[in-house]
């Protein structure tokens, strides 16, 4: 019950604060953004990565929507996640608010849980209004139909259409799963937020390390041995994408191994965080 | 009975640097107990090992026979430590409306009752960043009455304040003991406002506390008259025969001093010296600083 009170008034606190905000000012840019690039790149010709289709054929509203979610996956939401979660415990620490709420009776963990939560559900919302932001502008620009599904990590399986009916429910889907994904990115945040009163340290913290296993991973093989590519938290972060396949004309084609891995690492490693975080804040000395 | 809050010698350390040093105080119901230091004495740290905010290295708290920190304790505190923590993006009223529930169900009545009870019914849905130093202080004081506490800890109420806002705190404090009949903890490093607010006290420097008792007792034996009279060797025995000690700090001006605070009524002191035939140009009854206070205690 007192992490329910907790988490309802933590989320009432994110809707009053205008900086929670600037994530979904961000989203638009983003979308307008990504817009203005389609209407200039390879994506006007009659090619995507080398594959021949007539524009027409998939350039339209779910197509926008969903290629607006990969690409802010890894270009927008961790920003944004790590800016919601970084400010958690640190900004209040910095503007002396978390005195207040640790004067009073809740227990510490309850604090802990309850931001940890409020930031996970303001998260996915941003990952919603993201991607129903870009349906809608897809809609307008480039209208609706079948979804042609082209991702990178399955290249291999080269690109497969999802019909109208079908779409709305992978969409929603695999908004579900970056957000989950994206949790990892949230307890990053958040561990580094337990540990100082400078939001900014949590913020760049996170985000360096992001930045730098995101790179580490996309090294060539020589650079980088494939044992240490996995060890690397960003590698396992795309299980989501299994939902793709799902949708896969001949029959789902989820490799649940690969899945099962993908997600024991990502899952173990963010409750790790949260894990590490609560003992952190739990024991600290508020001193700000 | 037992004391609402005591430290046994409470320590704090970090890294090598010992901010407080087996301090231990006892705070009785009903008591407005003043925790007078100077700054970077360690008033603050205390505080904060009391609410539970910063942990021991040393010591124990108790606070309502609980240790520091535990819920069933924190229930019946309201505090404020260092400055006012408040959410500055939302109104008054959405500050009180959201602390009050950390506590438990506050019905509406209430906050408007603590508003009134702070003055700020008219201010209470104007957004917390235009309010001013000493709005806040009050709201933040309205923060700490909401859950009904017994016992109230103000750090340093009066800091940043304005002689109006000084003079309204004050009078506030008092009400809340007298009317409300709460314990009160103040912490300060201004002497006459502990001397003006309080009954008991303690003082702190450099992490250890140098005395504990009645804030009176404290005073009674430090206070002292500037007198300004001629002549002056007649002046200084008159004073003698009164049982107080007369010393020139300057050409003309003396300091009189004694245990005994019926010999330093000025009133005694005028007709004294008149009869005697002493014409008294100046003379005033005089505090210490805390400064004075403190150089005595750490001597002592």
């Amino acid at each position: 019950m007192t992490v329910l009170r907790l988490l309802r008034w933590e989320l009432w606190k994110l809707s009053r604060r205008p900086s929670s905000y600037v994530g979904f000012v961000l989203c638009l840019v983003f979308s307008a953004c990504v817009l203005g690039g389609f209407g200039y790149t390879q994506y006007q010709g009659k090619n995507i990565q080398g594959l021949k289709l007539d524009p027409s054929q998939y350039l339209n509203g779910p197509f926008f929507a969903n290629f607006v979610l990969n690409i802010g996956f890894f270009a927008l939401l961790p920003l944004v996640a790590a800016t919601i979660a970084g400010s958690q415990l640190a900004g209040e620490s910095k503007d002396g608010t978390l005195r207040a709420l640790l004067m009073r009776p809740p227990p510490r963990w309850a604090v802990y849980v309850a931001k940890a939560l409020a930031s996970l559900i303001w998260l996915e919302l941003m990952v919603v209004f993201l991607v129903g932001l870009a349906l809608l502008i897809g809609h307008v620009a480039y209208g609706g139909g079948s979804l042609l599904i082209y991702v990178w990590e399955y290249k291999d399986a080269g690109v497969w259409i999802v019909p109208a009916g079908e779409w709305p429910g992978l969409l929603a889907l695999a908004c579900v799963g970056a957000g989950a994904a994206l949790a990892l990115i949230v307890a990053c945040a958040l561990f580094i937020s337990a540990c100082t009163d400078n939001p900014v340290v949590a913020h760049v913290g996170t985000l360096g390390a992001f930045f730098i296993s995101s790179v580490l991973q996309r090294l060539p093989e020589p650079l980088m041995t494939p044992g240490f590519k996995d060890a690397l938290p960003t590698s396992h972060m795309n299980f989501w994408h299994e939902v793709y396949r799902w949708y896969y004309p001949g029959g789902s084609t989820v490799d649940h191994h690969r899945l099962g891995i993908d997600v024991a690492w990502s899952g173990g490693l963010t409750m790790a965080l949260f894990g590490l975080g609560l003992i952190v804040f739990v024991r600290r000395d508020v001193t700000t | 009975m037992a004391p609402v809050l005591a430290t046994h010698d409470l320590r704090k350390q970090y890294k090598r640097r010992t901010v407080v040093d087996g301090v231990s105080i006892s705070v009785e119901r009903g008591d407005v107990y003043g925790f007078l230091g100077p700054n970077g004495a360690g008033k603050s740290t205390t505080l904060r090992m009391l609410m539970g905010l910063v942990r021991p290295s040393g010591g124990r708290v108790e606070l309502f026979g609980y240790p520091a920190g535990d819920r069933r304790a924190l229930a019946k505190v309201g505090a404020i430590v260092e400055s006012p923590s408040l959410y500055s993006y939302l109104t008054g009223r959405e500050n009180l409306r959201m602390l009050a529930a950390l506590t438990g169900p506050c019905p509406p009545a209430r906050l408007d009752e603590v508003l009134e009870r702070v003055d700020l019914r008219d201010r209470a849905d104007d957004p917390v960043q235009i309010y001013s130093h000493g709005m806040k202080q009050r709201l933040a004081i309205a923060a700490a009455l909401l859950p009904r506490p017994e016992l109230i800890i103000l750090d340093e109420p009066t800091n940043g304040l304005d002689p109006m806002g000084i003079r309204a705190m004050r009078t506030l404090i008092r009400g809340l003991a007298a009317d409300d009949g709460l314990t009160i903890v103040l912490s300060s490093h201004l002497l006459a406002e502990v001397e003006q607010v309080c009954n008991r006290g303690a003082v702190i420097a450099a992490g250890k506390k140098r005395w504990e008792g009645e804030v009176a007792a404290l005073l009674a034996g430090r206070r002292r008259v500037r007198l300004r009279a001629r002549p002056l060797e007649r002046a200084i025995a008159i004073c003698g025969e009164l049982g107080a000690a007369a010393t020139e700090l300057e050409p003309g001006l003396l300091h009189v001093t004694s245990a005994d605070p019926a010999a330093l009524q000025p009133a005694l002191l005028v007709a004294r010296l008149v009869a005697a035939g002493v014409e008294v140009d100046e003379i005033a009854a005089e505090s210490p600083t805390l400064e004075e206070v403190f150089v005595a205690l750490v001597a002592a």
